[in-house]
């Protein structure tokens, strides 16, 4: 688990609760610099809500988080948030350009409206999710993939160090999920950490280079290679064991 | 021009007013529509009743603002209620508003049977406050009226991409550092602010319909929320101002009421010619 690089995310005995029940419980793990991180557990393993208290969105219960070694309130402006696609209502009043801007509020600071460069940002990040034909579009009239797209255009704007993403690939179109994955990786390499809420055991090896297994408890975190075994995934989704025979199959075949 | 003024001074004072409020209640009405608040509006005017009663009761003044101001506090009263009870008990919002609404205006009601049995001089103006009356509108009225709707709406321009960012996803703007709590406490106040504005020339009963009907017909013509704004406040002032008309011509017929027949023709004509209405529909 040790790695030379500086640590992006270190996290230490978080635990959260919803009345009496543990949703997380003493979860300790550190994340290098530049790494492209898959959070990955059963429903109900908490990996929303590990996001969520990862930046205070839920209040954890006990545990510190830090951030390059300081506060989440210290380095908010390095951090970039992805929620849920169908956590806003997509009717809300907003052209795609409008949206993405929004992703430059918080550098623009109080009272102030956006300038030129904030335009400009917003232009180049709608370029690199290809969404440039849609920036005058109603954001109703977008499909999932495209809605991914924008609030992914939307942190990309904030240029951040590290981004959390929660679930981006779900109820998506390959192509979309390709080319996130392709920017992701692009922000990996520019040394940027990416931490994902992922569903899809098949792919975790092509996309990430880092694991984090999740079911109310850490069950693992580290390297993929290292991490990605039949003991780890059958600790963390029990007797699930389609994914573990699946995964065996997959790694006598190659 | 100075006759057509002096002859119709009063219908001018009224239509000044009325087009003050249908312009700030469209405006933050938008954002309650948005924000799937529409009937915490609704319940901060209803709110407002025991308020008035209780303020008339201790003053026996016939001011209208002191009145108000007594609206004002019991509409907040009421919004912290509500948040303490949503807090600390397992109903749902929905359910706690439509509690405090009752109870609110139960008690106001009260407390004006009560004041009508002790035949307190003035006591007919309190009538005013349930379906409103915009012909007792006077100079004064008006220009307090512009000084609360001049403070609304511009904190709601210096603070518009913070609300934005707050309605569009709260999550996000809290992630982006934005003191959300605050923002959410700001854009209540702004909009017990705009009902306080109504509370004569509406009345406390249909005030809601103030701040949600012009939203909802703008909702359905526009894709952006400057534009949705501008257009609920147009939608708002000008049915504000042909209701309180034809309720000063015709006495007998309360301003609320009338304008709220306004305001729902113009969104029934919304709803079924606006281009977004196949999408609402669908």
């Amino acid at each position: 688990m040790s790695s030379d690089k500086p640590a992006a995310l270190s996290i230490s005995h978080l635990t959260v609760r919803y009345q009496t029940e543990p949703v997380l419980w003493n979860i300790s793990a550190s994340i290098p610099r530049g790494t492209l991180v898959a959070v990955v557990g059963p429903n109900g393993a908490g990996k929303t809500t590990f996001i969520k208290a990862l930046i205070n969105l839920i209040q954890p219960d006990a545990g510190t988080v830090s951030f390059f070694g300081g506060t989440y309130k210290e380095h908010v402006k390095r951090i970039a948030y992805i929620p849920q696609r169908l956590s806003v209502d997509w009717d809300f009043p907003a052209h795609v350009l409008d949206v993405v801007l929004m992703g430059r509020y918080a550098h623009m600071g109080w009272f102030k409206r956006p300038s030129t460069a904030d335009y400009d940002a917003a232009w180049h990040a709608l370029e690199q999710v290809q969404l440039t034909n849609y920036a005058y579009r109603h954001i109703s009239q977008l499909s999932g993939g495209q809605q991914q797209r924008v609030f992914l255009a939307r942190a990309l704007v904030q240029q951040a160090d590290i981004y959390l993403m929660d679930e981006p690939f779900g109820g998506i179109d390959m192509g979309t999920e390709q080319t996130i994955v392709e920017l992701l990786k692009a922000l990996r390499d520019q040394g940027k950490t990416i931490i994902v809420v992922h569903h899809d055991l098949q792919t975790l090896q092509d996309y990430f280079d880092w694991l984090l297994l999740l079911n109310i408890q850490l069950i693992a975190c580290g390297p993929i290679q290292q991490v990605l075994h039949a003991d780890n995934l059958h600790a963390t989704y029990g007797k699930h064991t389609l994914f573990t025979t699946c995964f065996n199959k997959q790694r006598e075949l190659s | 021009m100075i006759a057509l003024l002096t002859t119709h001074y009063t219908l001018i004072i009224v239509c000044i007013g009325t087009m003050l409020l249908g312009i700030t209640a469209g405006s933050l009405g938008v954002f309650a529509l948005l924000r799937k608040q529409s009937l915490l509006g609704d319940t901060i005017s209803h709110a407002a009743l025991p308020g008035i009663a209780l303020m008339f009761l201790a003053t026996h003044s016939r001011n209208p603002l002191i009145l108000i101001l007594g609206g004002a506090i019991s509409g907040c009263i009421g919004t912290i209620l509500m948040l303490i009870i949503t807090r600390c008990t397992k109903l749902k919002q929905d359910t706690v508003l439509g509690i405090i609404l009752s109870v609110f205006f139960g008690f106001g009601l009260v407390l004006m049977t009560i004041i009508q049995k002790y035949a307190i001089p003035h006591q007919s103006i309190l009538n005013k406050f349930l379906f409103g009356s915009a012909s007792t509108l006077i100079l004064e009225d008006v220009y307090t009226m512009a000084l609360i709707a001049s403070i609304t709406l511009s904190c709601l321009a210096l603070c518009w991409k913070e609300f934005t960012l707050l309605t569009f996803d709260r999550a996000y703007a809290h992630a982006c550092g934005y003191p959300v709590i605050a923002l959410d406490i700001m854009l209540t106040i702004l909009m017990v602010l705009a009902i306080s504005l109504g509370l004569q020339t509406v009345g406390v009963v249909l005030m809601s319909a103030m701040l949600i009907a012009p939203a909802a017909a703008a909702y359905q013509w526009t894709t952006r929320l400057s534009s949705m704004v501008i257009l609920a406040a147009i939608i708002g002032a000008c049915s504000s101002i042909i209701g309180s008309l034809i309720s000063s011509w015709y006495t007998h017929i309360p301003t609320g009421p009338m304008i709220v027949v306004i305001l729902s023709i113009a969104v029934l004509i919304s709803l079924w010619y606006a281009p977004r209405h196949t999408r609402v529909s669908s």
